[in-house]
């Protein structure tokens, strides 16, 4: 039996099927958490808005028009979540946040690889710089820049994730990858570093 | 075009190892079948339709494009838009006063365009006659000094004030337009004069226009705009404006989402004694409702009335409000501010607007105990009596502000799914 597409499984739980929406959390809940999870910058959060993603487009079932893919529209409202748990922190808890959980799990995946200590030390130096060159980016530009750049969607369904064209896409990149790389400039970070 | 052309001539390149780290961000393993699972129960306990809106709206649209200015549109020389604000309030079919007001004014404004237009005509006359037929005594000027008709204004600039009649520099268009434009000032002024002071004589007098609300400050449109009105001697006199303004009330938007009409979709009153007006109910308070909801409705019957209401709302409100609002009395308010109501209801109203998903906009009495929190909630409308209601009232009670001294303050809102 042919495994079924986002949108008839969508279109069985629109009908009261909620294993055929099941089926979509599970082909779909890694990358809203990992979207979440580069968003929100913590764990539990990023689990949370998770949870909260699939519940909530399961609770707007009734409005999904089907002019985009399910997934897309799963990813608008994913990031929504994220924003507005950003924007309910406190002033002071909204930059980088103590246990980022991304830094770890990219040392221990890249230490493996890295021959030396110093390379090693080198590396964990420019994942941190990264990530904070990312996480200084505005929440439009660093939004956009999770989707294309970490989650590798191309620009036109990143538009229709966050409403706007294809163009204001590309734009948003450059000028993205613009400040990332002054930033990492300005921290000595510059062309030719390492390996890939 | 710009941005085109800006990526193509610096098309930004990370170093290679930042692109790579980019790419291949890995995350913390987890347990995703138990994640799933959980999802999957609570879906039971989610019904299709209870997601707001608001998770659905794109987070970050395209910007809107700069565009070049337009051209301000070209404003008639001879433009009587005070009178034709005047007329346009007078073709209003609502209130008496108010269109006493607005024929007033158009009578104001046609004097004054008569005079201009007796001026422009003596000007006429004066370039067309002789100098002895000016009405002015002749000076010793010969008539060939008289400016010609078509004459530049320097020419007539030029000569010296005294030796010229005043009708000399009447001439053409340019006095009819500074004519006009003197007497809009003139309206203009009077008119916010009575803006300031809508007790006064002259307010009733002035063009154009309707007196605000007498005593409240206009800093804070949806409250304090209530009292000053709201006297049992004015709404004696003014049921059929309470009548025809009330059904006006429930149209603006609810409050936290449209500021733009903060004053209309807010209407107060005050508890001090008197019994709330209810939604579209015609009450002794039904003016002050009328009255804060539409901050240009005049308040006054006439100016033999406007001071003894103004007194008998400082009398016959127990609280003796003020009419400056927003006073202080030991440190704390004497109402919550309209941002702070507008804060705390807006903080609630997510919550609110789930109950009644699918529904009808939903009119709302919120009351706010002196303490701060919310005592009473009357929903009304096509949700009373339903659990729709229920739902309301459990999300707009968790409002808060801060303690104030009047024993209540309440403020219409409107539920919209």
């Amino acid at each position: 039996m042919s495994e079924r597409t986002d949108r008839e499984l969508v279109e069985a739980a629109q009908k009261g099927d909620t294993d055929a929406f099941g089926v979509l959390v599970r082909r779909h809940q890694r990358r809203v958490y990992r979207l979440a999870l580069h968003l929100v910058r913590n764990a539990a959060e990023a689990e949370d808005v998770t949870q909260d993603t699939f519940v909530r487009a399961y609770g707007a079932l009734d409005r999904f028009d089907g002019r985009s893919e399910p997934f897309t529209w799963i990813y608008r409202i994913a990031v929504n979540l994220s924003l507005n748990a950003i924007r309910a922190r406190k002033p002071g808890e909204r930059s980088n946040p103590p246990d980022d959980p991304r830094v770890e799990s990219l040392l221990v995946e890249r230490r493996a690889k890295l021959a030396s200590p110093e390379a090693a030390s080198s590396d964990r130096e420019l994942a941190l710089t990264l990530l904070s060159g990312v996480d200084s980016l505005s929440e439009v530009l660093r939004t956009t820049l999770v989707l294309v750049a970490v989650d590798g969607m191309p620009h036109a369904e990143v538009g229709q994730v966050l409403g706007c064209s294809e163009g204001t896409v590309a734009w948003r990149i450059h000028e993205a990858r613009r400040r990332l790389r002054e930033y990492l400039k300005d921290r000595g970070h510059d062309q030719g570093e390492g390996d890939g | 075009m710009i941005r085109e052309r800006v990526m193509a001539e610096d098309p930004v390149e990370l170093p290679r190892i930042v692109e790579t780290l980019l790419g291949s961000f890995p995350i913390p393993e987890r347990d995703y079948e138990a994640d799933a699972s959980r999802i999957v129960v609570r879906l039971t306990e989610t019904a299709l339709g209870s997601t707001a809106d608001q998770w659905l709206v794109a987070p970050f649209p395209d910007e809107a494009e700069p565009k070049s200015v337009p051209a301000a549109p070209p404003s008639s020389p001879s433009q009587p838009s005070l009178a034709a604000l005047a007329r346009s309030v007078a073709n209003k079919p609502s209130r008496p006063r108010a269109t006493d007001i607005a024929r007033e004014s158009l009578s104001v404004a046609a004097a004054a365009r008569s005079q201009t237009e007796l001026m422009h005509e003596r000007a006429r006359s004066s370039r067309s006659s002789s100098p002895s037929v000016a009405p002015e005594p002749p000076r010793s000027r010969p008539p060939s000094t008289e400016p010609a008709p078509s004459g530049p204004n320097s020419e007539r600039k030029a000569q010296s004030m005294p030796d010229r009649p005043l009708s000399s520099f009447l001439g053409g268009p340019w006095f009819a337009a500074g004519g006009l434009g003197l007497a809009a000032a003139a309206a203009l002024l009077v008119w916010f004069r009575s803006q300031e002071q809508p007790n006064s004589p002259s307010a009733t007098a002035a063009t154009g226009v309707i007196a605000a609300a007498a005593s409240p400050s206009l800093d804070h449109p949806p409250t304090s705009a209530a009292e000053p009105p709201a006297t049992s001697h004015d709404s004696a006199q003014s049921p059929p404006q309470a009548v025809a303004a009330a059904p006006a009330a429930p149209a603006p938007a609810g409050i936290p989402a449209d500021r733009s009409s903060p004053a209309a979709a807010v209407a107060v009153t005050r508890a001090g004694g008197a019994a709330a007006a209810p939604v579209g109910g015609i009450s002794q308070r039904a003016p002050s409702e009328h009255v804060v909801l539409d901050e240009k409705v005049a308040s006054a019957q006439t100016k033999s009335t406007a001071k003894p209401a103004a007194k008998a709302v400082a009398d016959s409100t127990p609280s003796g409000l003020q009419p400056a609002a927003g006073s202080m009395s030991g440190g704390l308010p004497d109402k919550p501010s309209t941002g702070a109501v507008q804060a705390a209801v807006g903080s609630v109203m997510g919550s609110a607007r789930a109950c009644v998903v699918g529904g009808k906009p939903t009119p709302t009495k919120v009351t706010f105990g002196s303490q701060g929190t919310v005592t009473e909630v009357q929903v009304s409308g096509p949700a009373a009596g339903t659990p729709a209601a229920a739902c309301i009232e459990s999300a707009l009670r968790k409002a808060r502000v801060a303690p104030f001294t009047s024993p209540t303050f309440t403020l219409m809102v409107w539920v919209r799914p």
